[in-house]
């Protein structure tokens, strides 16, 4: 196991250093499908650990993007210096602003819903960006020039793609070791059984929203990225069509797995490169080899290793075994809670636990980080 | 044509409630009328300040205070699905949660 971890990773260091020795178009795709790969890997967090499907994302990306633009444009007149290197921090600040405010809101709602309110939401940028020139440029956008700092001018797109890189590893590290904290791992529970967490004690929608705002802040990281390569941003990247980028990317390439979304990113955004230079119907063969992934490879393009188990379709053909195991944990935690007690119903887990207060609760908690471990439960 | 009503149809579902007929025609109706009459409305966020004394403040403010209704006409159903989902999920006519 270790083996294959020390040739992926080397691969993977081979791939990301490669466009330092390509042309100069050949680096700015390079960069182009190091933000899609982040931002669909900030968007596989919602969908991976909470289950929740947000159409909407668009709208934290374009946070980050115009709060970037300003910010550089501020640099430009030398009103406020901020180093260029710097300047995504500030767009992942505006998307975790944003994200928490509207996150707050979408999270009150579950399913189907929750999908809904991200897009209304969405929907709601798009058509006040037009229409609001002061902080969207209006139609025709804002424009802006990369500052110089210290030794690096960014005039040349390898300096760009250099700092994206960084900012790709800083934030795919963090969303990594997101799922490891505390956090992270009663977030899958989240997306498991929402109802049971919240029997057992745990504030849900606080956690979504957290869980919300990481991802969203995430989002506004590569959002900025965007408008340092782009030096240019409109209200147009608030439109559904964005907001659905990171959902066909992370599906064609596997919701299941980590790197699955940025697979799928890199993909997408390559094949898209090249087809749209034969053919103006790029969509259609996008819509194509989606419905073709969902159909024949539900688990996606990284689907073939066996994933974790957690894709729909598996998770779909395991439910009636999970369900019981679930019952069975909770049940046997109570048991050595109180060995005295008689033994419960398995039918009335919730309310015993319920009623046996924080100190079921806590032992709730190492139960549900077993559970993902794929550890028992201690007795 | 498609593409401008796509969008619209399924907000006067959700905003009639998922599944009820009487709630879809009720929807489409008020969500049709809302947006043809509020195009012929220039109420800004200023107006209401105005309402109190603040009105030359908040119309230099600018933004989003001189933001007229009839420009963001457009935007409306979708900010009626926003309250709709946030208050009332099933919609109008709707019964299920």
């Amino acid at each position: 196991m270790t083996g294959r971890r020390v040739i992926v990773g080397a691969v993977t260091a081979c791939i990301l250093l490669l466009p330092f020795f390509l042309p100069e178009n050949g680096v700015t795709i390079a960069t182009r499908m190091l933000i899609a790969a982040l931002f669909a890997l900030a968007y596989n967090l919602l969908w991976r650990h909470g289950r929740l499907l947000s159409f909407g994302h668009a709208v934290y990306f374009g946070a980050g993007m115009f709060a970037a633009i300003h910010l550089m444009r501020a640099a430009e007149s030398g009103r406020f210096t901020l180093p260029l290197p710097l300047i995504p921090l500030v767009g992942a600040l505006a998307g975790a602003l944003v994200g928490v405010l509207l996150g707050f809101l979408a999270t009150t709602r579950g399913g189907t819903y929750f999908a809904m309110i991200t897009l209304a939401t969405g929907e709601l940028a798009y058509a006040v960006g037009p229409r609001w020139d002061a902080v969207f440029g209006g139609e025709s956008g804002i424009s802006t020039m990369r500052m110089p700092w210290a030794s690096f001018d960014f005039g040349s797109q390898t300096q760009v793609y250099g700092l994206a890189l960084v900012w790709f590893l800083v934030g795919a590290a963090g969303l990594y070791g997101f799922a490891a904290t505390p956090l992270g791992r009663i977030t899958f529970a989240l997306g498991e059984n929402e109802t049971r967490l919240r029997a057992l004690g745990y504030r849900t929608h606080l956690t979504k929203t957290a869980l919300f705002a990481i991802s969203a802040t995430v989002a506004g990281l590569a959002g900025a990225l965007l408008a340092v390569a782009n030096e240019n941003v409109d209200y147009g990247i608030f439109s559904g069509v964005n907001s659905a980028q990171p959902v066909l990317q992370t599906f064609i390439g596997g919701a299941a797995t980590f790197l699955g979304p940025a697979v799928g990113a890199v993909v997408l955004t390559w094949v898209g490169n090249q087809v749209s230079d034969m053919t103006r119907l790029w969509l259609l063969y996008q819509g194509l080899l989606f419905v073709a992934v969902v159909l024949f490879a539900p688990d996606g393009l990284t689907g073939w290793r066996g994933g974790s188990g957690r894709s729909p379709a598996r998770l779909v053909r395991q439910r009636p075994r999970v369900a019981p195991s679930w019952a069975s944990v909770v049940s046997r935690c109570w048991r050595s809670l109180s060995s005295s007690s008689p033994r419960p119903r398995s039918s009335c887990w919730v309310k015993i636990t319920s009623r046996a207060g924080p100190a079921a609760a806590a032992t709730g908690r190492t139960c549900i980080c077993s559970r993902m471990t794929g550890r028992r439960c201690r007795r | 044509m498609a593409n401008d009503l796509g969008s619209i149809v399924f907000v006067v579902v959700v905003v009639g409630g998922l599944g009820s007929l009487e709630g879809a025609l009720v929807a489409s109706l008020l969500i049709g009328l809302l947006t043809t009459f509020t195009v012929g409305l220039d109420w800004t966020l200023a107006d209401i300040f105005g309402l109190v004394g603040l009105g030359t403040w908040a119309s230099g403010l600018g933004g989003l205070f001189t933001l007229t209704l009839s420009s963001l006409s457009g935007s409306l159903p979708f900010l009626i699905m926003l309250l709709v989902l946030l208050i009332r999920p099933s919609g109008l006519f709707g019964d299920r949660a």
